[in-house]
């Protein structure tokens, strides 16, 4: 062979291994997350890394950037911290968000989006992040929508989100490049259909929770363990403990059948409707499931729909319950057990969602156990609730 | 008509290609990848040719575009491949309309710029070549392979054999011999058929390289150089006929150089030195001579590389100058010495080299070598291939015709000198001589100097040169340096002008067209007014403390670093010179009025580049300036962009900045936390908590850093790292993440870990020193516990039961105005973390500096700090609502209510600065009403404060405060 196709095609494979190496790494490498998400079980459930492909997520940067550019459709300072996410200071990343290097760094969501949740213990408190517990304050679809707005927006291109990047790094050209002409207009496409933050796995379980086999997956297989080995957390204030043990056989005779475990109990069985006289919109079984109580304490609203703010509201008997009231807020309300729920907004920091009873699916009707109980042994009840 | 199979033949093959149609044919190709390009990827197309992004409809009819385009290049590619003379003349016709055509859509706003910006440059360009190719397809034979590379060597070398160095370019001198060749007989058959062909006479030019005769001998013998050999092999009549001009067919001029058997290793070999590849520059009979071109022999049987190597006699010692180079030739060619003639088959660097003929040495010969001339083409059934050959081709008959056609002709024009030479050579007279070679049998271009294409390469050097000096001045980045620690802290660059620099004449002009935004509406003073300190006497030219200059893509450009806050001044007395101290709080400077000033710019009608380039030009050749007056390039660039950019820049600061009033800051304060929620950008417009859009805050001093580390930081106390609260606090300094100046940054911070010191009140004021020993006891009983010892690390050792120095007092024991605390949310502490994000790798390793921010933290109170220097960081409390000690020793109800803040004269009996006055040395001060949300001076009060002590212990404890 003469020696100048001998050296073409040598050059031709130096090149194309270049290409294919440099597409490689900045594209597909799959760097795993730093060691202190995966040595700690809490931060493994707020930050880890949960999703299958490597597609998924928006890419890290235009992530950062979007609450910068667009803080009209947030309405509110904090950037994502405004919808009810929880984040814990001193950590780069909100709960519910994991931040992966696969050839590029890119944010998803993962459970704690949806499974973690924040509490204040006062007004002037810096809230605390608590994770595998119900998402309260979260606001899914303005969240959703924010990015679609931002999408649709036309300054989502490429000038402007690498001019608001190059304020918070300096990109290396080629990845600029790589923004510029794959990652920005993929991204748009993605967030246009609200298919970007959260993979189709986690949307199939967010619609169909009981029976869809999220958890077989490879990836999810530690988070199972982790999670049966997890416990409540404890409630932060102090619990009168004398009132508390009054309040323990109180429990154990109006509630204990249905939310006790035993010989003859029925938790985790299905109470029939009519029994427990629920709001029906969202019936599939024939009646809800009882579940157990522990770490009730941070799980308000509570019944199926969330439409009762306390344990104490659910207490009292349906007249009596707030027929509108706010949710998200995560200050404690330490008297009723649940979160204070009668601020419809936090100046400068949140405007809450104002839930009406009367709306379809909204009923609070129903589970009117224990209404017929006097104020003292209410109050040792909630004082007993609270060590659960 | 012939068939579609020789259509197709004829499409394949693309035989006899004029010049024109292979443009044709190329623009083409590129025609079709673009179509395939957009076919294919019709939104990525689209985003680069600045089309606004397309509907998925629309992206269809783009992918329709590329359809036609790619359908047009294929159109293109056969008619250039069939040699279609009609098609090439109609494209001809067609693409120059395209840029016309282009402009007027683009100027209707129809098309956008980019894109109309490349079709034109495609198509015109196109245009332009085959256009060009036509012309010399009608001037010139077609040619077969001679390529552009070629023809732009011929052009080049022409011009330097023709008008630079009046004879060849290379070999310029030499001396020609006489010789016969014998064959060796080689045992390959094909071989000794090619060395049976060498047989007979030989005409041998042998000198150096790159030397001339009249160069310096000692120069000569220092530049690197190689020698050569042309040989001449022709079968003579008679034995002394010399060969002047070569007969086509039968003579072979074979070319030969020593220093590297391939042209690119003999240049490499040349411009290191010409240690390698055994050259011998002293030498001739030492070298190998390669020609550097491959040979097919035989009748194309074999492909050979040949060289030349001399017999050498051992006994013959080596020269070691050109003299005596030149004297061992000749004593050599006296005893009829020898050299081989050696081929080596191509393909195998490994195969020997077979001697195939030997030339011997007759003797010397004067001839006139200006009209010897070498055609290193087929000759003799030696047939030299390949590029260089090709180029060879073209060059050598170029160089031929452009020099002197005799030793006469080439002294002559010696005499002449190069101006003529340049000129003869751009107006080529038609050739009349009849000793002019004529175009032998196998075509090559002949070129006469034709003018395009020196023009063209003068043009093209021109260009990269431009383009060289733009690209090394607009990459420049480059600080001011400042040897002295304290002058780099005063001076030095935090990287800040690199995103938000302000252009040195813009920062001098400023003041001096805008008076009227100024506190004392003077000019010539610079932004005195604000309370910048100007050191050297207050010129306008002079940057003040505070402010650092940095040379950024051409421009010097200026803003400001941490000594704007973070120095100041103090005066024993009105009148008195003004002492400058370095990391103290600069408690007269007016951030937020500067601040105003800046922003109050671009809605002035005044600021227009015509405006300010008058003001600059009144302003550019003071003596007193400190950088050069803006160069053409500058003057252009403030002219059409700096301005607008710079509008653009202040308008967003504006808009961000809008729910801030800076008014009421006042000298020496600053609302720290507010502006990082702009930085941010959070909607603090839209649904505003009030308590925190007022922070207000005093400027801390800055000494004393080392001991503080680990203690809790700001006065609220929100960050325990010193590095982070150094970075976070530059920011303010335009230093973000992408612009950080690290190295620079690190020295300052360096510097204030401990060389930055408070100078002592003892070198301003006396100090009763009985008194303070008193007011030591006092300290330690009542406020040790809070704020630390005199003297760093400020932690007591052994340490106090309750050691609260450095940590938060919560607002509700403390007690002083909240506002400042409420400022700082934990939403942006939070939010903060994502600050100098993705800076923990670089290529995989840890970057110990600077990493992302996890330190802040929201806190419910203020911090307690050491008191190092307390006596220059009046006003006091984290607000500076307490004028002097004195008060702060006072119960709330007792302080000042008003006073007036940003003066520096001293006044040591109070132990703050002078503040009952509203205007000191004509400068009008800050009027400071303690009643205004953010100023309460309330708190810190109380028994275990010492508000409660008697005068003469309050003495004393001030008389020992003084001491720190």
């Amino acid at each position: 062979m003469k020696t100048k196709t001998r050296i073409a095609i040598v050059l031709l494979i130096v090149t194309a291994a270049a290409v294919g190496i440099t597409t490689w790494y900045k594209l597909y490498r799959d760097v795993p997350q730093p060691s202190w998400i995966a040595s700690d079980r809490r931060d493994a459930f707020l930050n880890g890394w949960i999703a299958s492909n490597g597609n998924s997520g928006i890419p890290y940067w235009i992530w950062l950037a979007l609450p910068r550019m667009f803080p009209e459709y947030i309405h509110y300072p904090g950037g994502y911290a405004a919808f009810g996410i929880s984040w814990e200071q001193g950590k780069e990343m909100p709960a519910g968000f994991a931040k992966k290097t696969i050839g590029y760094t890119r944010v998803s969501g993962n459970c704690a989006l949806c499974h973690a949740a924040s509490y204040r213990k006062g007004a002037d408190d810096v809230p605390e992040v608590v994770a595998a517990v119900p998402g309260h304050a979260l606001d899914i679809e303005p969240l959703l929508v924010f990015f679609q707005q931002c999408a649709q927006d036309e300054r989502f291109n490429a000038s402007e989100i690498l001019a608001e990047v190059s304020m918070a790094t300096k990109l290396s050209i080629l990845d600029k490049l790589i923004y510029r002409f794959i990652l920005i207009p993929q991204t748009r496409r993605a967030l246009l259909d609200k298919r970007a933050l959260i993979d189709a796995e986690l949307l199939s379980h967010s619609r169909n929770p009981h029976t869809d086999p999220l958890f077989t997956q490879e990836s999810m297989k530690g988070l199972a363990t982790s999670m049966k080995e997890r416990r409540a957390p404890k409630y932060p204030l102090p619990i009168n403990t004398g009132l508390a043990a009054t309040g323990k056989p109180i429990f154990d005779n109006f509630c204990g059948s249905c939310h006790s475990d035993g010989a003859g109990k029925r938790l985790g069985t299905v109470i029939p409707i009519a029994e427990i006289g629920t709001d029906k919109d969202m019936l599939k079984q024939g009646g809800y499931t009882a579940p157990s109580l522990d770490g009730i304490w941070v799980r308000g609203p509570y019944l199926h729909n969330g439409s009762v703010p306390t344990v104490g509201d659910l207490l009292n008997p349906q007249t009596q319950r707030p027929a509108v009231f706010f949710p998200g807020n995560d200050l404690l309300d330490v008297v009723k057990v649940g979160f204070v729920s009668n601020v419809p907004e936090e100046p400068g920091r949140r405007r809450f969602f104002q839930f009406d009873t009367a709306k379809a699916g909204n009923g609070n009707a129903g589970h009117t156990f224990g209404t017929n109980l006097s104020p003292i042994d209410k109050s040792a009840l909630l004082e007993y609730l609270k060590t659960l | 008509m012939p068939t579609l199979g020789e259509m197709f033949h004829r499409l394949l093959n693309a035989e006899g290609q004029t010049r024109a149609a292979r443009s044709v044919e190329y623009f083409g190709w590129f025609d079709m990848s673009l179509g395939m390009i957009i076919l294919v990827a019709p939104f990525w197309a689209a985003s680069i040719l600045r089309i606004p992004a397309p509907t998925l409809e629309g992206s269809n009819y783009i992918r329709l575009v590329g359809l036609l385009v790619g359908g047009l290049g294929m159109l293109y590619v056969v008619s250039g491949r069939l040699n279609a003379t009609g098609f090439v003349f109609a494209s001809l016709l067609d693409r120059p309309i395209v840029p016309v055509i282009m402009a007027v859509l683009w100027y209707l706003k129809i098309l956008p710029g980019p894109m109309a910006l490349a079709f034109s440059i495609s198509d015109f360009g196109g245009f332009l070549w085959t256009l060009w190719a036509w012309g010399a397809d009608t001037r010139y034979r077609p040619d077969t392979d001679s390529g552009f590379v070629a023809q732009m060597a011929a052009g080049f070398f022409a011009f330097v054999s023709g008008v630079v160095r009046n004879s060849r370019t290379f070999h310029p001198d030499g001396r020609v011999f006489r010789g016969t060749v014998r064959s060796l007989h080689p045992s390959d058959p094909g071989l000794a058929r090619a060395a049976e062909r060498l047989v007979g006479a030989v005409l041998l030019r042998i000198g150096m390289g790159v030397m001339k005769r009249g160069m310096p001998a000692w120069l000569a013998d220092r530049i690197p150089d190689a020698p050569s050999i042309a040989a001449r092999f022709y079968t003579s009549s008679t034995p002394e006929e010399i060969r002047l001009e070569r007969h086509a067919g039968e003579d072979l001029d074979l070319l030969a150089t020593a220093g590297g058997d391939r042209l690119w290793k003999l240049l490499i070999n040349l411009s290191t030195g010409g240690f390698a590849n055994g050259l011998h520059q002293f030498d001739y009979f030492r070298n190998i001579y390669s020609a550097d071109v491959p040979y097919k022999i035989d009748n194309g049987g074999l492909d050979v590389w040949v060289r030349l190597v001399p017999d050498l006699d051992p006994a013959v010692p080596t020269p070691s100058n050109g003299v005596a180079r030149e004297a061992a030739l000749t004593s050599a060619v006296a005893r009829r010495a020898t050299v081989r003639v050696e081929a080596q088959r191509t393909g195998d660097t490994n195969a020997p080299f077979v001697p195939i003929s030997e030339i011997r040495f007759e003797e010397e010969i004067e001839i006139d070598q200006e009209a010897l001339h070498f055609d290193p083409i087929a000759g003799r059934d030696f047939v030299p291939h390949g590029f260089l050959t090709r180029v060879r081709r073209a060059v050598y008959p170029a160089s031929f015709a452009n020099r002197g056609q005799t030793v006469a002709e080439r002294a002559r024009r010696e005499q002449e000198g190069a101006g003529s030479r340049l000129f003869r050579y751009l107006n080529p007279r038609p050739i009349v001589n009849d000793r002019m070679p004529q175009p032998p049998e196998d075509a090559y271009l002949y070129t006469q100097g034709h003018w395009v294409r020196p023009v063209g390469l003068i043009v093209l050097g021109i260009v990269l040169l431009s383009g060289l000096y733009l690209a090394i001045r607009f990459t420049r980045d480059s600080p001011v340096e400042y040897a002295d620690d304290e002058l780099h802290f005063k001076h030095g660059s935090t990287g800040g002008e690199r995103l938000t620099g302000i252009p040195y004449w813009f920062w001098v002009a400023l003041p001096e067209l805008f008076p009227e935004l100024l506190p004392d509406r003077k000019t010539g003073r610079g932004f005195a007014s604000f309370g910048m300190i100007y050191e050297k006497g207050g010129d306008p030219y002079e940057l003040p403390v505070g402010v650092s200059m940095r040379n950024v893509r051409g421009i010097d450009m200026v803003y400001l670093n941490c000594a704007v806050c973070h120095t100041g001044t103090v005066r024993t007395a009105a009148g008195a010179p003004a002492r400058v101290i370095s990391g103290m709080p600069a408690q007269g400077f007016d951030l937020g009025g500067w601040a105003k000033f800046l922003m109050a710019i671009p809605l002035s009608e005044k600021f227009t580049p015509d405006r300010m380039l008058d003001q600059i030009r009144k302003m550019q050749d003071d003596p007193r300036r400190v950088v050069a007056k803006p160069d053409l390039i500058n003057r252009l660039i403030f002219k059409f962009y700096a301005v607008y950019a710079a509008r653009e820049r202040l308008l967003m600061l504006r808009d961000r900045l809008s729910f801030v009033d800076n008014g009421t800051w006042g000298p020496g304060r600053v609302d720290t936390f507010n502006a990082p929620k702009a930085l941010l950008n959070f909607p603090m417009k839209e649904h505003p908590d009030f308590r925190e859009l007022i922070g207000n805050a005093d400027f801390p001093s800055i000494w004393n850093q080392g001991p503080r580390e680990g203690m809790q930081l700001h006065w609220d106390g929100n960050n325990t790292s010193v590095n982070e609260r150094n970075l976070s606090a530059a920011f303010g300094t335009g230093a973000y993440p992408p612009t950080l100046d690290a190295p620079l940054v690190l020295r300052t911070a360096g510097w204030l870990l401990s060389k930055a010191q408070p100078p002592p009140f003892r070198e301003f004021f006396p100090i009763n020193e009985s008194l303070a020993t008193q007011g030591e006891g006092l300290y330690k009983e009542y406020c040790a516990v809070c704020h630390g010892t005199r003297e760093a690390p400020y932690r007591h050792n052994p340490q106090l039961k309750e050691e609260l120095v450095g940590t938060v007092i919560p607002i509700a024991k403390i007690g002083t105005d909240r506002w400042r605390l409420d400022s700082y949310t934990w939403l942006v502490a939070a939010n903060q973390s994502t600050l100098y994000a993705g800076y923990e790798k670089e290529w995989g390793f840890d970057q110990p500096y600077p990493q992302r921010f996890s330190h802040f933290r929201k806190t419910g109170g203020y911090a307690n700090a050491p008191l190092d220097g307390i006596w220059l960081r009046a006003p006091y409390l984290h607000n500076g609502s307490v004028p002097n000690l004195r008060e702060l020793l006072e119960p709330a109800s007792k302080r000042t209510k008003i006073f007036y803040r940003g003066n520096d004269v001293y006044d040591p009996q109070n132990v703050g600065f002078v503040s009952n006055i509203a205007e000191q040395d004509g400068r009008m001060l800050y009027r400071f009403d303690t009643a205004k949300p953010g100023n309460g001076h309330d708190g810190h009060e109380g028994k275990e404060y010492g508000t409660d002590l008697p005068p003469a212990d309050k003495q004393a404890l001030l008389e020992y405060l003084k001491t720190f």
